[in-house]
């Protein structure tokens, strides 16, 4: 019920936003956008989060014992070249525990992408790497983060782009014997991102 | 130069904290969520409730929790049989009287009602057999003075054969007196329990020895109450004495075949246990830790009988952090439950325990749940209940299984 109201909530947001700054009409130009050395965009994604499983010391595959969650993210990119990009991303998802206990992970991470093309449609491949800041309860935790992935856009015009993403995160949650938890504690967690994406160039 | 080699030490020690820290008592975030079963809660008793006492009558389950409320006992806890019997109000004796305390004696509750003004309190019993039950004052106090406690001990008083009912009457700014009665009814002073601080606790071994306890002070009467000598002071002391700053929170004995030990705790992290009734303590050499280094606060203690007659589990109830499993005398090591077991990551864990109660009787195919929806398991052992302060109540089969906890 709750993990529902937040995603109808979501979905609307997305909406809200992409509606509110599309122009009138679509652009009549329909020639293959180019970037180069400094243009921009700025991406935001909204959609499902999916615990997978946990790998730790006593077994490689734990059940996740998470609920289905949501996730979201907002991405700043800069082109080098017409396929190769980088950015920053900073995002957010939750899902919930047994006993309805919230799991909220938030990552920081620098990605960067590579894109294949094909008018009006583009894929990029892209790998982001960075810091996942992990809170349960009380409990909150500074975690590596990697997330490897692709993605799907169609070109709606030469500023709008929309697609959907598919993320495998990776977050190796490490105890040491010098932490009170013990090496016994670490987990990695896996995850997968699927959200949907709007993009904006400038 | 400098500025910037500070500004980078900084920033990399406040990563580093950032990267280790964690509020959990010894629990990693995703391990805790990997091992997390559902707990269950099968009873309507809310769930902030403070239980600072429980007990039971041969039928009935009774815990004070700012009123006093009961159960069937025997026939309800079967989670195949569907909606277990649900808790029962008992009616104050007046407008705003709250109970915090109770005691079972000849299998009739006796409980301490006090009003919001606190000059009106005494002790009631409670009878069951009415519809709906009653309360009658048996030992009424008011202004002069006033009752916080009752015990129940097995001992004779003053030549009656016990168990008794212990009654820490507050009779000063700062004194407070033992009364003690065998049949509920009349109540006399019991000699030389005297005390500067209110009676916390009282244990008696069954053979005339009692030992009762104040916050700095350990009274034990070797020869039953009000009667031969008077009780002696019998504090620990060397190595296991109380440190000056640390005040004593609980008392409890452990009978294990034909070892009787007496256990006390206190809010500064130490535990100490004697198995002679108080002439020789032993105490843990360092104080017991939470996570981040500070002193666990004891509030209570308590066991249960073990199933195919192993060990006795003790445990200790804590501020804030839940329970400790105590190990064999007060100078072991004490423990988490096991990690198989749902405590870490039930509210349990991470409340302040006050009280418990273990029922003496084993239960044999008795529903355990696994933490799947509707699923249980049919074990053997016997029942322990945690009492929880904001956190309500708690309910365990103490099995060969790990413990698994559920909410009432």
């Amino acid at each position: 019920m709750h993990v529902s109201r937040i995603r109808r909530f979501a979905v609307a947001l997305l909406v809200v936003f992409v509606a509110s700054t599309l122009p009138a009409q679509q652009d009549s130009d329909a020639f293959a956008p180019t970037y180069t050395l400094g243009d921009q965009s700025l991406a935001i994604n909204l959609g499902l989060f999916v615990p997978m499983f946990f790998a730790g010391p006593v077994s490689l595959f734990e059940p996740a014992n998470l609920s289905l969650g949501g996730a979201g993210s907002l991405l700043w990119s800069t082109y080098l070249t017409n396929e190769i990009s980088v950015g920053v991303e900073l995002g957010g998802s939750f899902a919930l525990t047994p006993n309805g206990r919230a799991l909220f992970l938030v990552p920081i991470a620098a990605r960067g992408s590579y894109s294949f093309r094909a008018y009006p449609f583009e894929f990029p491949v892209s790998l982001g790497a960075g810091l996942s800041i992990a809170r349960l309860e009380d409990a909150v935790k500074v975690d590596p983060f990697i997330k490897p992935g692709g993605s799907f856009y169609w070109y709606y015009s030469t500023q709008w782009a929309f697609g959907a993403n598919l993320f495998y995160w990776i977050i190796p949650q490490i105890y040491t014997n010098l932490t009170y938890q013990g090496v016994t504690e670490t987990r990695v967690g896996n995850f997968l991102e699927f959200t949907l994406s709007a993009r904006y160039h400038f | 130069m400098f500025h910037r080699r500070t500004v980078l030490i900084s920033l990399i020690a406040s990563i580093a904290v950032l990267i280790t820290s964690c509020a959990f008592e010894g629990v990693g975030i995703f391990a805790s969520i990997a091992r997390e079963r559902k707990v269950l809660d099968d009873r309507d008793l809310p769930n902030d409730l403070t239980v600072a006492a429980i007990d039971r009558t041969s039928d009935r389950m009774w815990i004070a929790a700012g009123q006093l409320w009961h159960r069937g006992f025997d026939k309800v806890d079967d989670l195949a049989a569907g909606r277990p019997e649900q808790w029962t109000k008992v009616a104050a004796p007046g407008a705003n009287f709250t109970t915090t305390n109770l005691a079972v004696l000849n299998d009739v509750v006796y409980a301490v009602y006090s009003n919001l003004a606190g000059d009106v309190s005494g002790v009631y019993r409670v009878t069951i057999s009415t519809t709906p039950p009653t309360l009658t004052a048996v030992f009424p106090a008011g202004v002069a003075e006033s009752v916080e406690r009752v015990f129940v001990v097995d001992a004779t008083l003053d030549g009656a054969a016990g168990p008794t009912l212990l009654v820490s009457v507050r009779t000063g700014t700062n004194t407070w007196r033992l009364d003690g009665s065998t049949d509920g009814t009349t109540f006399v002073a019991v000699d030389g329990f005297d005390s500067t601080a209110p009676h916390i606790a009282a244990v008696g071994d069954g053979t005339g020895q009692v030992i009762v306890v104040t916050p700095k002070t350990v009274y034990r009467d070797a020869d039953g109450l009000k009667a031969g000598d008077l009780p002696q002071s019998v504090a620990p002391g060397g190595s296991a004495a109380r440190p000056a700053t640390a005040e004593f929170t609980a008392a409890h004995v452990v009978e294990n075949g034909a070892t009787t030990t007496v256990w006390l705790a206190d809010d500064n992290g130490f535990l100490y246990s004697s198995t002679d009734f108080g002439d020789v303590w032993v105490r843990n050499t360092n104080a017991h830790v939470r996570a981040g280094g500070n002193a666990i606060r004891f509030r209570s203690l308590g066991s249960v009988a073990a199933p195919g007659g192993g060990d006795p589990m003790v445990v200790a109830g804590t501020t804030g952090v839940g329970y400790r499993v105590l190990g064999s005398d007060a100078s072991q090591a004490i423990a988490l439950p096991v990690e198989e077991s749902n405590y870490r990551e039930s509210d349990l864990s991470r409340s302040t325990v006050i009280a418990f109660f273990a029922n003496p009787e084993l239960k044999t195919d008795y529903p355990v749940p696994t933490g799947s929806p509707g699923a249980f398991t049919r074990e053997e052992g016997y029942l322990l209940f945690a009492g929880a302060a904001n956190g309500g109540l708690w309910r365990a089969l103490n099995q060969t299984n790990p413990i698994q906890w559920v909410q009432e």
